[in-house]
């Protein structure tokens, strides 16, 4: 286990500027109720991870946080309007290549909120691109297209066209699913890279304790669309309350039904 | 049940196809186009769909000379023919036979390549990168449409005449002189209106149709591909419906 500890040790004790603040929100799909009441700040230098069973309402939350539906009632608040997500499935645009993903808010048009974007040399552009690719581990993969690279560096190049504007928020979506275990602490770093070189808040949706373990600084625990339980990811592990044993100890046995 | 869902369905696309549209407006009038996806959607068009618009208006032509020129010159009417080729094609067959070319493949296609880029959730991708998904996916496709079906529809147009010629003068005695000179001589301007019109109308609705029930697609390649064929059918009914409208609108009230 050791030489697997964190690169870069968390500071739960920083005081900084809360970065993301949601307010008691709810939010329901067609009549059925997928969040309800959930209130959250994470700050500058945080990783806040948000888990629980399938379904309970993570990804609608992240959702919800980066403004692509709007919640029923409550508030989300940003205090940057720099902010990233990285999808679960990389969402890369499979028309583009590898550069022009990576350089897409450089090259493109921008609509909201920061009005004209800055002009960029080609030669500014390529060295920015590359200096992401290289920051998640590749290199000389511009001209290739996604559907020529595996699912891992999809990922890392997804990472890569995320922090392209030195985000000030960056939100996860299952980041590490799916890869294997190299892979998965490679990305765990990354995420610590980032929040380090950046200061960024950063909300980490898992449900690989790997994940939870090395990155987050602190844990909410979602089940029915309520945050249930909250602390770091150490008290997770020794937690006498219900939800958080249950889910710690991976039990069948306790408050929340296997979906 | 089934009358229920399709009513549902086309109320509510029809909506967004509105509001799709006004935001397209707005966005082409603060100048907002992204010409990159502009000239590749219309290279699409005008390059990949002509070939097929171009065998469909020529054979279409042919048909007709081949089954009225006989007849016709054996009445005594050889020099109508010209202008009944011209006639049908720029009324009504040439927009229609070119409108079917691209919605079988430029349509379809968008349908197909925006329901699986929301799925995937690139068009997620696109807003959280602060790109309005109207903007950079929808006005470019519809605008090409709406620029190169007009374009397409005058070649065509003189390919279905030119196939008629070829037919005219090879089964019956009738000269290319005058075929041609029925021709000039008995085509409208109202007749070049109607043909642009109606050209710019269809590439206006196979355009917002096709990409609005695309950009509207959730769940999986299942749904995807039923997009697809919505688009298509949807494409096919409203041009058909506009189609009469547009020929009331021209040439209903005047009698003739």
């Amino acid at each position: 286990m050791a030489a697997n500890a964190p690169p870069m040790r968390k500071n739960p004790q920083r005081a900084d500027k809360v970065m993301i603040e949601v307010k008691d929100v709810y939010k329901s799909f067609n009549g059925r109720p997928v969040i309800q009441g959930v209130s959250l700040d994470v700050r500058e230098h945080e990783v806040v991870a948000i888990i629980g069973t399938s379904g309970c309402g993570k990804s609608t939350l992240l959702k919800l946080i980066a403004n692509l539906i709007e919640p029923d009632e409550g508030e989300i608040i940003l205090r940057d309007e720099n902010f990233s997500l990285v999808f679960q499935y990389s969402a890369l645009f499979d028309s583009l290549n590898i550069f022009e993903n990576v350089a897409f808010s450089l090259l493109e048009e921008i609509d909201e909120p920061q009005g004209k974007r800055k002009k960029y040399k080609q030669s500014e552009m390529a060295k920015i691109v590359s200096e992401k690719l290289e920051m998640v581990g590749l290199e000389g993969i511009e001209r290739k297209y996604p559907n020529e690279l595996s699912g891992g560096m999809k990922k890392r190049v997804s990472f890569a066209r995320a922090i392209v504007g030195n985000p000030k928020i960056i939100l996860y979506d299952e980041p590490t699913a799916g890869l294997d275990p190299i892979a998965s602490t490679m990305t765990e770093d990354y995420i610590l890279k980032l929040r380090n070189e950046l200061n960024a808040a950063s909300i980490v949706v898992t449900h690989q304790f790997s994940t939870i373990e090395r990155t987050a600084d602190r844990v909410c625990l979602l089940h029915e669309g309520k945050i249930c339980w909250e602390g770091t990811p150490e008290e997770l592990m020794q937690s006498d309350d219900p939800y958080a044993r249950q889910f710690a100890h991976a039990s069948l046995e306790g408050p929340m039904a296997p979906n | 049940m089934w009358f229920a869902d399709v009513t549902r369905f086309s109320v509510e696309h029809t909506g967004l196809s509105l509001l799709n549209t006004r935001s397209c407006v707005i966005f082409l009038m603060q100048g907002k186009l992204n010409w990159r996806q502009f000239f590749q959607s219309a290279a699409f068009c005008g390059i990949d769909a002509l070939g097929l618009a171009l065998v469909m208006t020529t054979f279409t032509g042919m048909v007709i000379a081949l089954q009225m020129a006989q007849e016709m010159v054996k009445q005594g009417a050889g020099n109508f023919v010209g202008a009944l080729m011209s006639l049908s094609m720029l009324r009504e067959l040439a927009p229609i036979m070119t409108g079917f070319s691209i919605i079988a493949m430029v349509g379809s296609a968008y349908a197909a390549e925006l329901a699986s880029m929301k799925i995937s959730n690139q068009v997620d991708a696109l807003q959280v990168l602060h790109v309005n998904p109207i903007r950079y996916l929808l006005l470019p496709r519809v605008l090409a449409l709406m620029v190169m079906l007009p374009l397409m529809t005058v070649i065509t147009s003189f390919s279905g005449i030119m196939g008629g010629l070829f037919i005219s003068s090879t089964f019956t005695n009738l000269s290319a002189h005058v075929y041609l000179d029925s021709v000039l001589h008995q085509t409208e301007m109202r007749d070049v209106f109607s043909c642009l019109l109606k050209s710019l109308v269809f590439g206006y609705l196979i355009g917002i149709i096709s990409t609005t029930i695309g950009l509207n697609t959730s769940g999986g390649a299942k749904q995807a591909g039923i997009a697809t064929t919505q688009a298509v059918v949807w494409s096919f009914i409203m041009m058909a419906v506009f189609d009469y409208l547009i020929t009331y609108f021209i040439y209903g009230s005047s009698g003739q």
